[in-house]
């Protein structure tokens, strides 16, 4: 009997532990202004990495969402589009930070073998 | 940047018309930053391996596209591009062994007696080709087998397309030119039960004789060029210039027939007014006909001259 997960069952579980936790780092780096690749590459810098078929639909439905206010401009001549956390992104944030706290707590208290 | 303009217009294509623009624009701004990066670390300029690296990276245009979308699919798009290939291609079948079949029956009255019959017959056995096709690819969808589509994808096999195509207005001609060629060419006719009387006596001027083979040959060249664009779904360069070659081939047919004294003969049985009332309805049908093809030649024009897919 093999013990080990097949690659692609893994990749599904990664990917679902991933997809919230994107969520929030996207929504933390926000609190500054970034256009789509600055964020992208600030993310990856930190260890993140994220797709661009992930990150641009994801700004965009969170803006939708209107927690994220965005502007087009022009930078080293050419347009971009910059996009800051609006006051209700600011709140969610914060809501969200705190339970990622207590979240982060609980399981590295169950993962940790000696408890 | 000609790979990934290409690409571009292919991920534009899948999006929603309105989000379109502002998608494809952020894209193409991630795509410029990336380009740039690697011929930083490079120090040089962007060249077309650099392209081919980063769309590569990127992946099928079609899943970077859904990638946009939240809805639930039948066939989802990890099967939609073959399905789409499958179908047409399937279908495409069926027209040319139809094709194949009238070529051999030659065009004697055999033959036309036979196309008549195999027109109805082609319609339903393409919507059973359709059924079938699409029964399959929902059980592959429901099996979860995805056919690994998007891993053997990459850029080399994008089409270098200089514009999308708009079913509606593609479709549209497709059927116009088709239905005009196989009346042009006696294979179908305008059913009217019994020939009414007022048009009795009535007959085509010479000119139609003498322009049968030009406009089977202009209004050919556009149909086989529409083809040639719904297969591939993307206009090239190539294909925009032959559109604009034989629309304005068309256009000078049509100008001809314009300019000729009469475009329908009269006897004596016919009355003057019922002549003159079937002259000026042709040269309406001419006119109208002379303004949609002008207006597709100006079309035709300026994907022709785009020089680049440009949002």
């Amino acid at each position: 009997m093999d013990d080990q997960l097949e690659p692609e069952a893994l990749d599904k579980l990664r990917a679902e532990l991933r997809r919230g936790v994107i969520v929030l780092a996207v929504m933390a780096q926000l609190r500054t202004e970034h256009y789509g690749y600055s964020l992208r590459k600030t993310l990856a810098d930190a260890g993140i990495a994220v797709e661009e078929g992930t990150l641009y639909p994801l700004i965009r439905r969170l803006e939708k969402q209107g927690l994220l206010d965005s502007q087009w401009r022009v930078e080293a001549n050419r347009k971009k589009r910059f996009y800051r956390l609006s006051g209700a992104g600011q709140s969610a944030l914060a809501t969200l930070g705190r339970e990622w706290t207590a979240l982060n707590a609980g399981v590295e208290k169950l993962l940790d073998p000696s408890e | 940047m000609e790979l990934v303009n290409s690409y571009l217009l292919q991920v534009g294509q899948h999006l929603p018309r309105d989000q379109r623009s502002d998608i494809i624009r952020e894209l193409r701004d991630d795509i410029t930053e990336q380009l740039d990066a690697l011929a930083e670390q490079a120090g040089r300029s962007p060249d077309a391996a650099d392209e081919r690296a980063v769309l590569g990276r990127l992946g099928h245009p079609l899943k970077v596209a859904s990638s946009y979308s939240s809805r639930r699919y039948l066939i989802g798009p990890g099967l939609y591009p073959a399905y789409l290939k499958t179908l047409r291609t399937s279908i495409g079948l069926v027209l040319a062994s139809f094709l194949l079949f009238w070529v051999a029956m030659g065009s004697d009255n055999t033959g036309t007696y036979v196309l008549k019959g195999l027109l109805g017959q082609v319609l339903g056995i393409s919507f059973w080709v359709a059924v079938i096709v699409t029964t399959v690819f929902l059980l592959l969808e429901t099996s979860g087998d995805k056919l690994g589509w998007y891993h053997d994808w990459s850029p080399d096999q994008l089409k270098r397309g200089v514009s999308s195509v708009d079913t509606g207005d593609l479709v549209i001609n497709l059927i116009a030119e088709g239905y005009f060629l196989l009346l042009w060419n006696g294979f179908v006719s305008f059913s009217w039960g019994a020939d009414p009387q007022w048009l009795a006596g009535l007959d085509f001027s010479s000119i139609w004789a003498d322009l049968f083979l030009p406009l089977n040959l202009t209004v050919g060249g556009l149909f086989g060029v529409h083809a040639v664009v719904l297969v591939q779904w993307v206009w090239q360069r190539w294909s925009a210039c032959l559109e604009l070659v034989f629309g304005v081939l068309l256009l000078g047919v049509l100008a001809i027939l314009l300019l000729a004294g009469n475009l329908v003969t009269w006897n004596d049985t016919a009355p003057e007014e019922t002549v003159v009332w079937a002259d000026r309805t042709l040269r309406f049908a001419v006119v109208m006909v002379a303004v949609f093809t002008l207006w597709d030649s100006k079309l035709a024009y300026g994907r022709w001259r785009q020089p680049a897919f440009d949002e």
